[in-house]
């Protein structure tokens, strides 16, 4: 394959590249031999994320999943972050029509539910004034990272990508709905954050599911 | 019309949107892209329920994606119209444009039917064996959240009993009030999570192999229909490698040829390859017509 082949199809390449990592991710999933109660687990996590929708239906534009995504990041690590955060959006995009912009959508969420991963652990959770920074820290994350990459998949609506100012211009005129995207999710990490932390941790000492290694 | 089609096997109808969507997004060479154009739209609209809107969306959006191009990309040589001092709009572009939006329309065509088409217990059975414990986990997804939905209608109309309805207030009152809906459907589902698990343990879950559950049969139709598809696959691929699809557009448009044999092998075989769906439709059709005049 010639570079200038690879050069001219990005968006199949760039596609490919994504679902080489996710194949790594799942083998790798499927080689741990996830017992029972780590897989509902994941699961029902995964399903609330989706669902949570439905609890703002009064909201305009309010999406709460990122914020959801990166409490069960916060709660269960790095890695259970990325599955739920990919399988949240695979699913959802089930209801709301499979496009080409799924394995970005995929890997959007899964970015966020990483990115919430790398708090666990760490001492601003359980810190009173924690809440401001977690939330914080998810405004940035969504703004700079998830959105972005939600953006990413619009290349191929725009489709001549070839100099700067066109990638510019993407990324700029998706910035004012990153922005209310990322304002959700410090909403939503502000308020949920405490009282979901605390269900998930009671049940990882009550049932030892998804306990650190 | 009754979609015969994606009462083949699950793995038939999967192959053939990957080749679909993958040749529909490479290749650019503009009698290809007009077999793909024609034959994506011919099959959805088979299925469609709102065709005229759909069309309708589908033309303002190949002529914008089309139109906007020259403005971002200025390269090419017949130049057609100078803006805003000194930049320029180019027929070669505009062509490029019209390549480029006619394959985003394409894909997102095949998309709509894909979604019709593989639902997801069929994308389950396809990753089932391969993926047994992802596709177990997308399993538990699919059916929890319905569950979850109707579970938050419930705690909300509870709550709104107790003047804490998601309806009343300010925008950040109902966002805190569908917190707490949601904080309590988290403690419900985790619950009643557990139990399931314990369920699925005590019935021999991780102890060994597991079978799953399919409605689907690997016929000889299937068969025939594999060997078909995969034929027509490494023959779009030969001509493509012998350079029959090459098509490039800014700076100067370079076009592979009508006398190029492989151009127009490539094209009979792509456009079999995609008329599938829709010759399987028809044929059933008139199967079906032939043997109702007999009775």
């Amino acid at each position: 394959m010639s570079k200038e082949f690879i050069n001219n199809h990005y968006y199949v390449f760039s596609v490919l590249i994504i679902f080489i990592a996710f194949a790594i991710f799942c083998f790798r999933f499927e080689k741990k031999r996830p017992q029972a109660r780590e897989m509902v687990t994941l699961a029902v996590m995964s399903a609330i994320a989706v669902a949570a929708r439905a609890a703002f239906v009064m909201v305009p534009h309010f999406k709460p999943m990122s914020g959801v995504i990166m409490i069960s990041g916060m709660a269960f690590g790095p890695g259970a972050g990325f599955l739920i955060g990919s399988v949240s959006a695979f699913v959802s995009n089930f209801m709301f029509g499979q496009g080409a912009w799924t394995p970005w959508q995929m890997l959007a969420y899964g970015m966020a539910g990483m990115l919430g991963g790398f708090l666990r652990g760490r001492k601003v959770l359980e810190e009173k004034k924690g809440l401001l920074f977690i939330a914080a820290y998810g405004f940035v994350a969504v703004v700079g990272i998830v959105g972005p990459i939600l953006d990413t998949s619009s290349i191929f609506l725009m489709p001549d990508v070839n100099n700067a100012e066109a990638i510019a211009a993407i990324y700029a005129s998706g910035l004012p709905l990153n922005v209310v995207h990322g304002l959700a999710t410090f909403l939503t990490l502000l308020l949920l954050t405490r009282p979901m932390l605390e269900k998930l941790n009671r049940i990882m000492t009550k049932y030892g599911v998804m306990k650190r290694e | 019309m009754k979609n015969t089609f994606s009462a083949y096997h699950p793995f038939i109808n999967l192959l053939f949107y990957i080749g679909a969507m993958v040749f529909g997004m490479i290749l650019m060479h503009p009698a290809f892209l007009l077999c793909s154009v024609a034959l994506a739209f011919a099959y959805y609209m088979a299925l469609a329920n709102q065709k005229s809107k759909y069309l309708f969306r589908m033309l303002v959006l190949f002529l914008v994606v089309a139109f906007t191009n020259p403005f971002f990309n200025h390269s090419g040589e017949k130049i057609l119209f100078i803006y805003m001092n000194g930049r320029v709009y180019t027929l070669e572009a505009l062509c490029y444009g019209m390549v480029l939006a006619a394959m985003f329309i394409t894909v997102i065509t095949w998309f709509a039917s894909y979604n019709i088409v593989m639902t997801s217990d069929k994308f389950l059975y396809c990753f089932g064996r391969l993926l047994p414990a992802v596709s177990l986990l997308l399993t538990m997804v699919f059916r929890f959240v319905p569950a979850y939905k109707r579970q938050i209608g419930q705690i909300a109309s509870a709550r709104k009993c107790i003047g804490k309805s998601t309806e009343n207030g300010t925008a950040l009152q109902k966002a805190e009030h569908g917190m707490a809906v949601l904080s309590a459907l988290a403690s419900w589902a985790f619950e009643g999570g557990i139990v399931a698990a314990d369920s699925m343990r005590s019935r021999g879950f991780g102890s060994g192999g597991r079978t799953s559950f399919s409605v689907y049969r690997w016929e000889s139709r299937d068969r025939g229909l594999l060997f078909l598809m995969l034929v027509l696959i490494f023959g779009i691929i030969g001509c493509v490698a012998k350079g029959g699809a090459y098509a490039a557009y800014t700076p100067k448009i370079v076009l592979a040829g009508i006398d190029n044999r492989y151009t127009w092998m490539g094209v009979i075989f792509y456009g079999i390859f995609l008329s599938i769906p829709t010759v399987v439709n028809l044929a059933e059709e008139c199967k079906w017509l032939i043997l109702k005049s007999k009775i």
